[in-house]
């Protein structure tokens, strides 16, 4: 009980925002472009971690976030959600139960990738 | 000494405009050099790190705070603290440290770094699009050699225009695109989806985990009547498969073939 009471108080300390401000518009998943992809919509996400859940740090949700801020603007309540995606990535890096390497694909084709995209995924998907 | 006409820029290129998307920076340098804008590259510049860090990890901006640093040694033989960026990512990233980093950050990064001088946060980065509209799109108006008029549709995505604070105009209904498109002898055309974000880094799993995004954007311009579709950031390009960037439609407009 004792660690998964940090969670709240970990990804407040990582992304210095606080998530107790929600009150469950949605309208960071309205505005996500990529929810098709994850498991948890971000609202979903933000509950879970008010409510420390560890379940944020097994949803694929946080790693298919790109950070794009579309939610970020919107939110009402002024909640950086892409700032506590951020949070719970590195969290469950920093606690060795990273999704990445079920994330990123075979790069055969490297050559034909941009620099770009390399360089951010593999930001994104490392500690 | 340099010879250095009254638009003058440093220039931050990034990797991948020196790899996947050298047609991104020779368009661009093609366009400046027919308007007479001068684009200086620094002398050593780092990765950007493509992303802005959001946590905690200041180790992340290391290598954008040092391309400012070296941007700041540059300004004082250009005699100017602009620093222009093209591609959309580097834009944003750093954009994002020369404005949003706060001051104590800096000094813990300045403190680390014992090889370079102290970076004092004088540098003011730009995109490229804002040196144009500082240039003046009703100069650029006279430059154009061929009036193309087909229907464009300007995708900006999410790093020119996101967070609010460092956006290149308004994150949810820009016009600068629009604006230089017009200029230019285009027709544009604004779309819904047009600041929606393509999937950015996403594709690293495949192409496919866009393609349903993908396919919405480019619906969406094709239902207002876009004939094609422009964006300054090579990852949107990649990941949208139909676009161009808006400095090669640029130079097709000022006869860029005719000025060898």
């Amino acid at each position: 009980m004792n660690s998964v009471k940090e969670i709240a108080k970990e990804v407040k300390l990582i992304s210095g925002q606080n998530v107790f401000a929600c009150y469950q518009c949605g309208r960071c998943s309205s505005a996500c472009p990529m929810t098709e992809e994850m498991d948890l919509l971000p609202n979903q996400i933000i509950r879970l971690v008010q409510m420390s859940d560890d379940a944020v740090l097994s949803s694929v949700t946080p790693w298919i976030c790109a950070s794009c801020l579309d939610c970020t603007i919107r939110c009402p309540r002024g909640i950086d959600v892409a700032k506590v995606m951020e949070a719970i990535r590195q969290l469950s890096i920093r606690r060795g139960i990273e999704k990445r390497e079920e994330l990123v694909r075979n790069f055969k084709e490297m050559d034909e990738l941009p620099q770009i995209l390399l360089v951010s995924a593999f930001r994104k998907y490392t500690g | 000494m340099i010879l250095l006409g009254k638009y003058r820029y440093m220039y931050y290129p990034g990797c991948t405009l020196k790899g996947w998307a050298k047609d991104l920076e020779t368009s661009t340098l093609k366009v400046c050099e027919i308007l007479g804008i001068d684009l200086i590259e620094l002398d050593r510049w780092y990765c950007c790190g493509g992303v802005f860090e959001l946590s905690d990890n200041l180790m992340r901006h290391l290598g954008a705070v040092r391309s400012l640093i070296k941007a700041e040694e540059k300004s004082k033989e250009i005699g100017t603290g602009d620093l222009v960026t093209i591609c959309s990512m580097c834009y944003n990233v750093l954009r994002r440290i020369s404005f949003q980093l706060k001051k104590e950050d800096i000094e813990k990064i300045n403190f680390f770094m014992d090889d370079e001088k102290d970076y004092s946060g004088k540098i003011r980065v730009k995109h490229f699009l804002e040196v144009l509209k500082e240039y003046g799109f009703n100069k650029i108006r006279n430059y154009v050699d061929e009036q193309i008029g087909i229907k464009v549709a300007p995708y900006y995505g999410c790093t020119l225009l996101r967070p609010e604070e460092i956006g290149i105009d308004d994150s949810q209904k820009p016009r600068i695109m629009e604006e230089l498109l017009e200029a230019i002898g285009m027709d544009p055309v604004s779309f819904p989806m047009q600041t929606v974000c393509c999937g950015s880094y996403n594709s690293a799993r495949g192409i496919k985990a866009v393609e349903t995004l993908r396919k919405k954007i480019l619906e969406s311009a094709k239902r207002e009547g876009a004939e094609l579709i422009v964006t300054s950031c090579p990852l949107c390009k990649y990941n949208l498969k139909e676009a161009m960037y808006f400095t090669e439609l640029m130079e097709m407009a000022l006869g860029g073939a005719r000025h060898g």
